[in-house]
């Protein structure tokens, strides 16, 4: 019985078609964010510009760039997408696409985005699928041998990786504040007020709770509905509709898009044979030597995923509430919950106690700044870049503290990290921040 | 599945009339007419203060014509006074720094403080210059001619060559003012009154930044700079603003009561009505009502100061630190609790969605 559902959704051989279109929709939709990066010039913007970039816990070493370096990146970002989309030089292209995107990723912190995560993911599970063995320029030149099957796990992988993405974004969505208060839709909907027809339903506290609920519930189900082919087409167009409405309500670049491309994945081989051929690419067969999926390599699956699902819980390592403290919460799919705004004061002393106040502006671009001002790991590598810069001017044996208030889901500012601590004496890690102060404001 | 999905849409729907019923007669349900926000500050706050300012330019240019034909005590003390009104007058436009007027440099042009009073020397002695070049950025504008009108022997006044700088000055700033104003009133008045969204270019965020920028800008150069706050607690009461007109108090008053009608829309709409129709509280209060209390401890501070804000930096800071204390309390209200329940975006990057 195992044996069976093992053998028909990891080594049965099917067709490759879902994959060439995953493949062709994910590189294109890449490609054209990456333009609309270039076009809105925030390479220049994001990473040029600061003087100072944040780094993720444990890649404190990536360096920074030069302004070449940084176009060169994203050229080859670019350039990659397009190998994908096309399955031109599918295999460096992969490769290239994941390590570049990655470490542009990890050049700054600031610009944590669940979707980035997502898109490395992809990106690393594209490099050992075979999705160009055909409808590909690898294929027609001969690079590759061509093959119109697939083993199936390389279709399922695809479809795990974004069932998880929406299942526990919406595990993500059940608790309190987003159930029982619609926090932070309650604050976010009615800023769309003035739009025309559905504006008015904005200032509706009821409004907010249908679509907290209605999210939760899409992002919890979404999957199995899509996995099923009497319901597909109609979670097909629930994928549509709630990707656009999010799309037109909020700020949140091409997300949307990668998503409605990449779930089409869920419809048949029949689906995708007929849409190719719509494009004028015949299905042909070709029989490819039938390979037995070695064990390593679905060991390193099932690590791969495993992570995914265990990483977003070590919140529970930590005391109070992840929203607030920001403990474990990156890498967790926690997708449009916390609507909050900080403002951060630091503070540099000499071994005198003589003091000066930072202006954040000096040293940080708005975007970092707000970043900062929420995020206590930001903090401490902020306070050891002030520390460095102020001794360097001949503060000696500078000691530098914030004060730093922000307001978590419409609840009234209150501080957010001890104002006597020396933010510039501690090293991040994984332990518990003490130094964090628990929420305790109510909402009014 | 079916099932499954049928009771959830159950749950949602129950959820919702029940939220309904209870939630009716609540403020959070009142309509608020963005439009007709922007529309009272943009006809009743904004361009009048344009316009005043223009206005004080004006008699300045008077006074400065009489001093020229007849420099005599009574016609510089004129001038000298006219030229405070004209810096009081600009302080109901320095929160405003947002469409026009930061895409000509409002109040760069206008207010770079403190002057580099020996670039203005370099100046005063050369044939030929050009005050909109980098290099003369601290030498121009009201502070320029707080140094020059104040400052310098009075007997220097008289010399064409200062006559002229002031006259540069003048008509910079004037010209600067005019293209503000011109701008507003072609095209950029129906702009701001009819985007109503709140991401970073709409006039909700536009403005909202606008205002808390100035309000920092406040907060560092005119009080946190001279008090010593950027340089190890060593005071620099000679950065502040109006130093030799011995101003910066009344103008500091005038700043937060200018930033006070910012945020209240004076008599008309304002954020503390869009705040109020949000049903924003902040603690028992309600959150308008803590941020016109900020502002009005802030004012009542700065009104205790003696003497001007030089020399009561100089001679007894504890009232000055006192103000400075005031101002970071509201500054903490006026970019966190405001903007997060205004949904006013900050950046244009893009956000996790889902």
């Amino acid at each position: 019985m195992i044996k069976r559902w093992i053998h028909s959704h990891v080594h049965a051989q099917v067709s490759i078609a879902p994959l060439v279109t995953f493949r062709f929709l994910f590189g294109l939709i890449m490609f054209i964010s990456i333009a609309r990066f270039y076009l809105n010039g925030w390479i220049e913007a994001q990473y040029i510009n600061p003087d100072f970039h944040f780094k993720y816990f444990g890649f404190y070493w990536i360096p920074d760039l030069t302004p070449i370096g940084y176009y060169a990146m994203f050229a080859l970002i670019a350039l990659s997408s397009l190998g994908i989309a096309f399955g031109a030089l599918y295999r460096i292209s992969t490769v290239v696409f994941f390590l570049a995107f990655t470490y542009m990723e990890l050049v700054d912190a600031t610009y944590y985005l669940n979707h980035y995560y997502f898109v490395s993911l992809v990106g690393l599970l594209l490099v050992f699928l075979p999705a160009h063995r055909q409808h590909s320029v690898d294929a027609w030149s001969g690079l590759t041998q061509r093959s119109s099957k697939v083993s199936a796990v390389a279709i399922n992988a695809i479809k795990l990786q974004l069932g998880l993405v929406y299942f526990l974004a919406g595990v993500a969505k059940l608790n309190a504040d987003w159930l029982l208060e619609a926090m932070p839709l309650a604050i976010w909907l009615p800023a769309q007020a003035h739009l025309p027809i559905i504006g008015e339903m904005m200032m509706f506290k009821a409004t907010a709770f249908a679509f907290s609920w209605t999210g939760a519930a899409y992002d919890l189900a979404i999957p199995f509905v899509l996995l099923s082919p009497r319901l597909r087409w109609f979670g097909y167009v629930a994928v549509i509709a709630f990707h656009l409405m999010t799309w037109s309500f909020f700020q949140i670049g091409m997300f949307p898009f990668i998503m409605i491309g990449a779930t089409l994945i869920f419809f048949s081989s029949d689906f995708h044979i007929k849409l190719q051929s719509h494009l004028g690419l015949r299905h042909g067969t070709f029989t490819a030597v039938f390979k037995r999926i070695p064990a390593y390599a679905l060991n390193g699956l099932a690590v791969f995923f495993a992570f995914q699902v265990l990483f977003p819980f070590r919140y529970l390592m930590y005391s109070g509430n992840p929203y607030w403290t920001e403990q474990g919460f990156r890498f967790g799919w926690r997708v449009m919950l916390i609507e909050k705004a900080g403002y951060a004061q630091f503070k540099v002393s000499d071994e005198r106690g003589n003091e000066l106040w930072v202006d954040n502006a000096d040293f940080l671009t708005p975007v970092q700044e707000k970043m900062l001002s929420t995020q206590p790991d930001l903090m401490l590598q902020y306070a050891d870049y002030l520390k460095t810069h102020y001794e360097a001017q001949g503060v000696s044996n500078a000691t530098v503290r914030a004060d730093v208030h922000v307001t978590f889901n419409g609840r009234p500012s209150q501080p957010f990290i001890d104002p006597t601590v020396d933010l510039a004496a501690l090293e991040d890690n994984w332990e518990e921040k003490a130094w964090i102060i628990p929420l305790v404001q109510k909402r009014g | 599945m079916r099932q499954l999905l049928f009771m959830l849409g159950m749950i949602v729907w129950g959820f919702s009339l029940q939220s309904c019923k209870g939630d009716e007669p609540k403020p959070e349900e009142e309509d608020f007419d963005r439009a007709a926000m922007f529309q009272n500050m943009a006809t009743n706050v904004i361009l009048p203060s344009y316009a005043s300012f223009a206005e004080k330019l004006s008699s300045f240019q008077g006074a400065f014509d009489a001093f020229k034909s007849t420099s005599s005590e009574a016609n510089l003390a004129a001038l000298r006074s006219a030229f405070d009104q004209v810096y009081l007058s600009w302080q109901q436009c320095a929160p405003y720094e947002f469409g026009p007027a930061a895409s000509v440099g409002l109040r760069l042009t206008v207010n770079t403080f403190p002057a580099d009073t020996n670039r203005v020397h370099t100046l005063l002695g050369m044939d030929d210059y050009d005050l909109a070049m980098s290099s003369n950025s601290a030498a121009k504008g009201l502070p320029a001619l707080d140094f020059v009108l104040f400052q310098l022997n009075p007997d220097r006044l008289s010399e064409a060559m200062t006559q002229d700088f002031i006259q540069q000055n003048i008509v910079m700033m004037s010209g600067a003012l005019t293209s503000v104003e011109e701008e507003w009133k072609q095209s950029y008045q129906d702009e701001f009154q009819t985007s109503l969204g709140s991401d970073v270019g709409s006039s909700l965020g536009s403005f909202v930044n606008a205002v808390n920028q100035d309000f920092e800008l406040l907060k560092n150069a005119n009080v946190g700079i001279p008090l010593g706050k950027k340089t190890l607690g060593i005071i620099q009461p000679e950065k502040v603003e109006a130093l030799f007109s011995a101003q910066s108090l009344p103008l500091l008053i005038q700043h937060l009561q200018s930033l006070k009608i910012a945020f209240n829309g004076n008599t008309g709409l304002g954020l503390d009505d869009h705040l109020d129709a949000l049903n924003a509280t902040y603690g028992t209060q309600s959150l308008s009502d803590a941020i016109q209390m900020g502002f009005d401890d802030a004012i009542a501070s700065a009104e205790a100061i003696e003497g001007d804000l030089f020399e009561a930096i100089a001679q007894s800071p504890s009232q000055v630190e006192d103000l400075h204390s005031k101002l970071q309390n509201l500054v903490v209200l006026l970019k966190t609790d405001m903007p997060s329940q205004l949904g006013v975006q900050i950046t244009y990057q893009d956000n996790d969605g889902d």
